[in-house]
């Protein structure tokens, strides 16, 4: 059986404390990161568009089921 | 980059249907294989949390498996829960408006096939879903939260994650965030 996914607990005195400070303190990513992250999108981005096409297909072609999941 | 190794062209992102669940994925951890294959699609049918594969699109293996849904990060005046305890039963108002909420979004599930690992995918995956948020974001978000198996809790950190709570002792996972201000720059 999977563990179940702990819920974001309330903060409280010192931790949420530091949460505020942390929240305060910007991090900015390099030139470089921002770059790749950005790359990494639309790169994605396609390959949602894409995933999403194919997906359609092979319902169509398979009476509305995709092939590649189990049917639950 | 994610595409260096796998054939870009070879690679789609889908949004899992309640309906369907993933035949087969193997990312090295019973424990997250187990919801991945029988238990993701009941999250789905509830409303609880949206499910994407990431997958090869000449075989339909599925590479990647992610699922997220809607939280939020609470701060509160009090010392610890106790002492907010002690408070609600004395002012005998359950919901007394006390609490700094901020809105997020959970990473509840991540997880890499074996077969897939070392080429980037997770952290593409997390560009992704943080360039969402602030790119293409339909309703405000602040924060990714994820509460990570101990194992992947050094991925984390590399992509910018932070611990939630100083005292968190729990066996088998970090409660982990991540600021998207760090993207408005």
């Amino acid at each position: 059986m999977a563990r179940p996914i702990r819920e974001t607990p309330i903060l409280y005195g010192e931790d949420a404390r530091r949460f505020l400070e942390n929240m305060k303190i910007r991090r900015p990513e390099t030139p470089e990161a921002r770059a790749q992250r950005l790359r990494d999108y639309e790169f994605m981005k396609k390959a949602y568009e894409r995933g999403m096409a194919e997906q359609r297909a092979r319902e169509e072609a398979n009476g509305g089921i995709d092939p590649w999941f189990k049917k639950v | 980059m994610v595409q260096e190794g796998i054939d870009t062209e070879k690679l789609s992102f889908i949004r899992i249907r309640p309906s369907y669940s993933v035949k087969n994925f193997n990312c090295g951890d019973r424990d997250l294989d187990d919801f991945i294959l029988n238990r993701a699609s009941a999250f789905q049918k509830h409303l609880l949390a949206v499910s994407y594969a990431c997958t090869d699109s000449g075989t339909g293996q599925v590479l990647a498996y992610c699922s997220l849904a809607n939280d939020r990060v609470a701060l509160d005046n009090f010392k610890d829960k106790t002492e907010f305890n002690r408070f609600r039963k004395k002012s005998g108002f359950p919901n007394e408006k006390r609490l700094k909420s901020y809105p997020a979004v959970k990473l509840c599930r991540l997880g890499v096939d074996v077969s897939a690992k070392k080429h980037r995918i997770g952290t593409t995956i997390l560009n992704y879903i943080k360039s969402m948020f602030v790119i293409d974001n339909k309703t405000g978000c602040r924060f990714l939260t994820v509460d990570a198996y101990l194992n992947a809790v050094p991925f984390y950190e590399k992509n910018g994650f932070r611990f939630m709570n100083s005292e968190d002792d729990d066996p088998h996972t970090r409660l982990m965030y991540f600021d998207l201000m760090d993207l408005v720059a």
